[in-house]
């Protein structure tokens, strides 16, 4: 079978898939009444840039869970004792995301220690210790004393200048060093 | 707009689901034949004549979706004029792996003389 396409037309499917190489899908190819078997190659690239619209909305959400899941990753390292170690940056919304799942984690094991560890926050936004220090705030509200760990001279400076009840809140170098406290508090390590 | 379904019977006297299709069919719209076509409903394995205006699209989870009702009818007879709606059909079907109680036509009466005729293979 011989098909005789216009030029044109094949210049447009081009036009459409190199587009869509670039990441633009949103451009199907114009279907008009050509009643040829090349309308319906036409017809597939369309399908095609559908599909991929569809996979990346798909791939958008099952990265956001995962993020959502990975960003407060909260394990129970003792009876009582919970430790969230949070890695990259904190924005309000995430701050917000924290504070839920850590509450929510804090009364239903009825938590007596919350270590937040911050070894893996690689730069301290503005908005960050702010955040960080409303969820202290939080948990300190339930009964709780909170520990930060894993940051430096600098960032402790900020966390006193930000006015956090003392007694509420205190910052220790590594995890470890919390764990200790924690063991003391507990009665398990002597002082 | 979407899918009318309508009472009929073949030249030869066979019951037929007629559906009407137009616009734009989304899932919804294309899950409204389960009611029909289904074990236990009332057209399940009759005939069907299919009636595809010009203009009518699908969305890509309609798409997937009508192949899977083939099995449920005796035989479907998609009567299509539109270039690009006959492109469009012809690629679910090719996608979907062809059905042989499938067939287009672009008159309604070679598509009942079809159905009257056809026997159900598969």
């Amino acid at each position: 079978m011989t098909v005789t396409i216009e030029v044109s037309r094949v210049e447009q499917v081009l036009q459409v898939i190199v587009a869509a190489v670039h990441g633009d899908y949103d451009t199907p190819v114009p279907l008009e009444e050509h009643d040829d078997a090349f309308l319906e190659v036409e017809t597939g690239v369309n399908f095609l840039l559908e599909e991929l619209i569809a996979r990346r909305s798909q791939n958008q959400e099952q990265q956001a869970a995962l993020f959502e899941a990975l960003s407060t990753p909260i394990i129970e390292v003792w009876p009582g004792v919970l430790a969230l170690p949070i890695i990259g940056r904190i924005d309000a919304a995430r701050a917000a995301t924290i504070t839920t799942k850590l509450l929510e984690k804090v009364a239903s094991v009825r938590a007596s220690h919350v270590i937040l560890d911050l070894t893996g926050v690689a730069a301290v936004a503005d908005e960050t210790m702010p955040a960080v220090v409303r969820v202290v705030r939080a948990i300190g509200l339930l009964g709780a004393t909170c520990m930060l760990t894993g940051i430096g001279p600098e960032v402790a400076r900020q966390v006193v200048a930000l006015d956090v009840d003392a007694s509420r809140v205190r910052v220790l170098g590594q995890l470890s060093d919390a764990l200790a406290v924690v063991l003391t508090d507990k009665g398990a390590l002597r002082r | 707009m979407g899918i009318v379904y309508e009472d009929g019977k073949t030249p030869k006297g066979a019951p037929l689901l007629i559906m009407r299709s137009s616009g734009k069919i989304d899932l919804a719209e294309a899950k409204t034949l389960d009611e029909h076509v289904l074990p236990g409903r009332p057209y399940h394995l009759q005939r069907s004549p299919v009636y595809v205006a010009t203009g009518t699209e699908y969305t890509a989870d309609a798409r997937r979706y009508f192949p899977t009702l083939n099995q449920h009818l005796y035989a479907m007879a998609t009567i299509v004029t539109s270039a690009v709606v006959r492109a469009t059909i012809n690629l679910i079907s090719r996608v979907s792996g062809g059905s042989r109680n499938f067939k287009m036509f672009t008159d309604e009466a070679s598509a009942l003389a079809w159905l009257d005729e056809v026997s159900r293979t598969n």
